[in-house]
């Protein structure tokens, strides 16, 4: 029916448009201004320069020409990483507890988990200033205990440790709930069923609900890395020189150093590698189905 | 002329044929049904005379009009859903009111017709009640008068009463079926349920698997299954296969396996030799100690293997000399009641000569 | 027997724990009365006092209030509409797109728009930031009007078609009615977002429009005292009441954090 047509794009069409516009187009001319030469105040160069098309590979040459941008790539790799394993591990039995608590708490206890989530960004990172200061209660008790023992005061506070502390910290949400919303879907019945044939706690855990958990691991995992693995602010404000991520690096090239081409070239590195680990996490989700 | 004509409507989903080349005519003020198992169809067929799907094939006709193309919103009938779709958020009244609101009646038109709808279906003093306060029965009556309030010419019922206990189902029959008559208008009515069919329609259409298989009036239908999909379906039947011997004048002779030799009728045109089934209605099958010998009247001898009292019946499973096991039906009160007949009893089985139809398909 | 033995109690309240002390010391601090986030000395409100009076910080809450509602209002119209269109007509190009603006790192799309922006020659200040905030707003609301859809039932459309609805007022009458929940609570989370974003807005603002969550990174850098904590403070209690409120009227918010 024609008429239909016309509703489905007097509907769709203005999301569509808007979403084309504001988000495709951007990131297609960000893979154009890769290819681009810085301009002499920064930004781009000009496109046509004397009738020339000014277009070069130059970034991603210096890209992969310098070996400190692939360790800058694995080190942001492994905090990523790091955060994600330690996410799952902090994650888990808290995601467990939810979902076999009773039906009526688990809305609220799901509540209490996503609410800090939806506390602003920085001041959860802020609070970890404050508790990783040489002056805080924490550090104190902390370098007190280390005294006793005769080891040197330790500074967390602008190390690669608080950069993972942190990044932890503000992820662990993603990782509960995706793995929460397939918990909860278990049938008990299963886990009866293995009792019953001989199953001790552990065995059960590890042969029941683990594997089937699987799909919700995957989930929750790349709703960690993937935003993890391209942040630049929990480094920027915890991390100190020791710390830095990739995103660091881009956010100088756009704002600082403004090398436009190179940060166009180092964030598309980052999204197809983004987008790699992604497609491998969905693989391990599909084949844990079979 | 008919009021709605389906000529050769055809409706596939990928491999599956829904509705097979489906041609018939309705006419105004009818009750006719569409009677099917589920998946026969039957829902299809519905849906695409109100306008939410459209066939392949073959054209719908409503008052006179090609309906190719026609929205839901512009066809002059309406639909009663199976489960009532009442709008949650409404109440009764705002529920009776919708299709008069969308035609944009003046408000002191629809409130007094609103009210005369309540009464009809005697849901008085419930106006101001939202769906969720109703009972199974009282969201029934309002989706039929949601549907009837601009009065249109025709109402499509997709087994409305599917949802009732068996109690309130068979009073809502009755409050159907008077208000059908009441009203006038013409009714469309989809149902698995045999008995029901027969009890409100004034003609029914059997449907399996996209095509119908018969058409005609409840007595029709019942008394003279056209084949063996028809007969199972509709009521209880005997089915026992048999061969036909000799045709002889609107009677003809059939040798059924594991009976003998039986007299039955048969209105088409058939030849001996073929192969087809004695369909016999258990209450027409006698059976007695000794029955009384009826010129022409199939008898034989056999055994009771088993009873099933039902109150008002009992069904008789019964073991035939020969080896056959026919069904029959005898009410355990009144002049047609035969005592002494337990578990093991030997008696005498017959049925007249026209009570059995010989079915080849 | 019972599923939750011991040890999973104390894993579960550890990890509770774990998320909330840290903002409670953030929100205790900012009662007291020394500039050190470090000993506790004594209960003052004067740092809310301060906050008060600090100009740059009204100007950034002012803006941040300014861009949300902006912002929540066109991309709660647009994602509604998409939510619709995603339901009603599946389409196969708009869920992609939706799906990647929640996917993608927030330092892609900030970075690119950035590119973006210059390119087209659009000042960098509070009409950037609203356009950005949308793009990345739209996919929640749709998202969530998506599942409110989904879990309505589909024979009320067509029971108010076949009374005589055009689809036009089949919407208006039915279908919006019952999903207006979703669509406040859309509307809200939206509100959330835009207030709470930084990394988008920190590529996309230029000089002259800050926003809150950009005022608080400068002084988290470059000047620490307690006013940033009841600022926090405050952003926290605000946040929380929206999301609470949008929670009641339509659980999916949660669900759809969930099955992302």
């Amino acid at each position: 029916m024609e008429r239909r047509a016309l509703r489905k794009w007097l509907v769709g069409g203005p999301p569509l448009a808007y979403l084309l516009f504001f988000f495709a187009a951007p990131l297609a001319i960000m893979v154009l201004a890769s290819f681009r030469v810085p301009g002499d105040f920064g930004g781009l160069a000009p496109l046509m320069l004397e009738k020339k098309l000014n277009l070069t590979t130059e970034a991603y040459a210096a890209l992969f020409s310098d070996f400190l941008y692939a360790r800058l790539f694995l080190k942001s790799f492994a905090y990523a990483a790091l955060a994600t394993a330690l996410c799952l591990a902090a994650g888990y039995p808290l995601a467990l507890l939810i979902a076999r608590s009773p039906r009526r708490y688990r809305d609220l206890l799901i509540l209490l988990v996503i609410l800090p989530f939806w506390s602003n960004f920085l001041i959860r990172v802020y609070a970890w200033m404050t508790i990783l200061g040489p002056q805080s209660y924490v550090m104190r008790a902390l370098n007190g205990v280390l005294g006793l023992v005769g080891l040197e005061p330790v500074s967390l506070l602008y190390t690669p440790a608080a950069v993972v502390v942190t990044l932890v910290y503000v992820h662990l949400p993603f990782m509960v709930l995706p793995l929460y919303a397939n918990l909860e879907k278990h049938d008990p019945a299963l886990l009866d069923a293995a009792q019953d044939l001989g199953a001790g706690a552990w065995q059960r855990f590890w042969r029941v609900t683990f594997p089937l958990s699987l799909p919700g691991v995957y989930a929750g995992a790349a709703l960690v890395f993937i935003p993890a693995f391209g942040i630049f602010a929990i480094p920027d404000l915890v991390g100190g020189t020791g710390g830095i991520m990739i995103g660091n690096v881009i956010k100088q090239q756009f704002l600082d150093a403004r090398d436009w081409p190179f940060g166009a070239a180092l964030s598309l590195v980052l999204m197809a590698s983004a987008i790699a680990l992604a497609g491998l996490a969905a693989a391990f989700g599909r084949g844990a189905r079979a | 002329m008919a009021l709605l004509e389906l000529r050769g409507v055809t409706r596939r989903f990928g491999e599956l044929v829904a509705v097979d080349d489906v041609t018939l005519g309705i006419e105004q003020g009818e009750f006719f049904t569409l009677l099917g198992p589920s998946g026969c169809g039957k829902t299809t067929l519905l849906r695409m005379v109100a306008g939410f799907d459209a066939p392949d094939g073959g054209a719908i006709f409503f008052e006179g009009r090609d309906m190719q193309g026609v929205p839901p919103e512009s066809r002059n009938l309406h639909t009663v859903f199976q489960s009532y779709a009442l709008f949650p958020h409404m109440s009764v009244e705002q529920n009776i009111a919708f299709a008069l609101r969308m035609a944009r009646l003046p408000a002191e038109a629809i409130r007094s017709r609103v009210a005369a709808a309540l009464e009809q279906v005697r849901l008085h003093g419930l106006g101001r009640r939202y769906p969720h306060e109703l009972s199974g029965g009282q969201r029934q009556r309002v989706a039929v008068a949601r549907a009837l309030i601009n009065r249109p010419r025709l109402l499509l019922l997709d087994e409305p009463l599917a949802a009732l206990d068996a109690k309130l189902r068979e009073s809502m029959q009755s409050e159907l079926i008077g208000l059908q008559r009441e009203v006038g208008v013409t009714f469309v009515y989809v149902t698995h349920d045999q008995s029901e069919a027969l009890a409100l329609s004034h003609r029914i259409a059997v449907m399996n698997r996209g095509r119908v298989e018969q058409l005609g009036e409840p007595s029709a239908i019942y008394g003279f299954p056209r084949n063996r999909f028809v007969a199972d379906f509709v009521g209880e039947c005997n089915m026992l296969p048999a061969e036909l011997r000799t045709v002889d004048a609107g009677q003809i002779r059939l040798e059924v396996r594991g009976v003998g030799e039986v007299v039955a009728t048969h209105g088409e045109h058939i030849a001996a030799g073929a192969q087809g089934v004695l369909a016999l209605r258990p209450e027409h099958v006698q059976i007695a100690k000794t029955l009384p010998g009826e010129h022409g009247a199939n008898h034989f001898s056999g055994t009771v293997q088993a009873l099933l009292y039902r109150g008002d019946v009992t069904v008789y499973t019964v073991a035939l000399a020969a080896g056959a096991r026919i069904q029959a039906l005898l009410p355990n009160a009144g002049p047609g009641r035969t005592a002494g007949l337990e578990a093991g009893a030997q008696v005498q089985v017959g049925w007249r000569r026209d009570a059995g139809h010989f079915l080849t398909d | 027997m019972t599923r939750r033995p011991a040890w999973l109690w104390g894993a579960a309240i550890a990890a509770f724990l774990f998320l909330y002390a840290p903002l409670a010391i953030v929100v205790l601090y900012s009662f007291n009365d020394s500039r050190l986030n470090a000993q506790w000395v004594g209960f003052t409100f004067s740092w809310y006092d301060k906050l008060w009076h600090n100009e740059e910080m009204l100007l950034a809450a002012r803006n941040s209030l300014a861009i949300a509602l902006a912002a929540a209002a066109a991309s709660t119209a647009l994602g509604t509409m998409a939510g619709f269109a995603l339901h009603r007509y599946k389409p196969r190009l708009l869920p992609a797109l939706v799906l990647a603006t929640i996917a993608v790192p927030e330092i892609l799309m900030g970075v690119s728009l950035l590119i973006f922006f210059v390119l087209l020659n659009i000042t960098l200040g509070m009409v950037s930031i609203i356009l950005a905030h949308i793009t990345f707003c739209i996919g929640f609301v749709a998202l969530v009007v998506r599942a409110r859809l989904a879990g309505m039932d589909e024979s009320l459309t067509e029971a108010a078609r076949d009374l005589g609805a055009t689809p036009a007022q089949a919407f208006r009458w039915v279908t919006l009615p019952l999903i207006m929940p979703g669509i406040v609570a859309g509307a809200l989370m939206a509100f959330t977002l835009s207030l709470d974003d930084f990394v988008i807005t920190f590529f996309t603002a230029g000089v002259g429009s800050a926003t809150l969550p950009l005022q608080i990174y400068t002084m988290v850098k470059i000047a620490v005292t307690p006013e940033v904590n009841a600022v926090s403070t405050l952003l926290m209690l605000l946040t929380l009441t929206l999301i609470l409120i949008a929670t009641r009227l339509s659980p999916s918010v949660l669900r759809t954090e969930a099955s992302r």
